[in-house]
């Protein structure tokens, strides 16, 4: 069964990119991002009132609660490249260039978080170098 | 130029999920992804404000604000599908296996919106899915 989920996962983050891309064409990119963003906001608004989970939200931890404030504001300006590299190159070279940001965060578990590091996640950097230098 | 772009996107992008690891201590990922979306979509409504920029999108014609609407909601879905799968089976075949979205995304790109084709950008994105697969 999750291999269903799996691709229906791939397909519609698949898709999202491309209708992006189409949009980008006539449209600035951070009026686009502020369009897309605002739409996903009130779509998960609607979600959690529709839910049920209101309550849950609000009596979250602060310090957790403060940690998804920086995650999405940082990733927020993360999309703010991505949308201006969107509109300026070719989808099928920007969304798996921008797909191996795996590869940072490994890198900083590695560093700060004291993740370990193994022979397959040095496999990994060693192909995902690869397939940047060729996509460049 | 774009490279530059794409350069920012994988870094924000990297640091991004070592908060959201901290927050996940406590939170439900569901519950964390709309956190993270009304965040998103409430700084978004801000810059638009602060930077003037409702009369622009106001004025957007109504095709583009569907396509970016549609774009969002695609990746919501993902989403949805996303942690059905992760619900259904194990993290370490559904996230690697995830990873494959930019691949349809190029495919998507090649046979629709006839972006270039080279056996060289295919192998780079072989690379790059493997890579990106294996590290996660």
């Amino acid at each position: 069964m999750e291999w269903i989920y799996i691709g229906l996962t791939i397909f519609f983050w698949g898709l999202a990119p491309v209708f992006d891309k189409i949009a980008l064409k006539t449209v600035d990119s951070s009026v686009g991002l502020a369009v897309r963003m605002m739409w996903s906001g009130v779509a998960m608004a609607v979600f959690v009132l529709a839910t049920g989970k209101t309550e849950t939200v609000i009596n979250f931890p602060f310090k957790n609660i403060s940690f998804l404030f920086i995650s999405a504001s940082v990733s927020l300006l993360g999309y703010m490249f991505y949308f201006r590299a969107l509109s300026k190159a070719n989808a099928s070279k920007v969304v798996p260039a921008v797909a191996t940001f795996p590869l940072i965060t490994a890198v900083i578990a590695f560093c700060i978080m004291g993740e370990p590091f193994s022979v397959q996640k040095l496999s990994a950097v060693i192909l995902i170098v690869s397939g940047i230098f060729l996509l460049h | 130029m774009e490279w530059i772009f794409i350069g920012c996107t994988v870094i924000l992008w990297g640091i991004s999920p070592v908060f959201d690891k901290m927050a996940l201590k406590a939170i439900d990922p569901v519950l964390a992804v709309a956190i993270r979306m009304m965040t998103s979509g409430t700084l978004m409504f801000a810059f638009a404000v602060i930077f003037k920029k409702t009369e622009v999108i106001k004025k957007l014609p109504l095709k583009s604000v569907l396509i970016f609407m549609a774009a969002s909601s695609f990746s919501l879905l993902g989403f949805v599908f996303y942690f059905k799968a992760l619900s259904a089976g194990f993290a370490s075949k559904v996230v690697p296996a995830a990873a494959a979205y930019p691949l349809f995304t190029s495919i998507i790109a090649f046979l629709f919106m006839r972006e270039s084709f080279s056996m060289k950008k295919l192998v780079a994105i072989i690379f790059i899915v493997a890579g990106v697969a294996l590290i996660k």
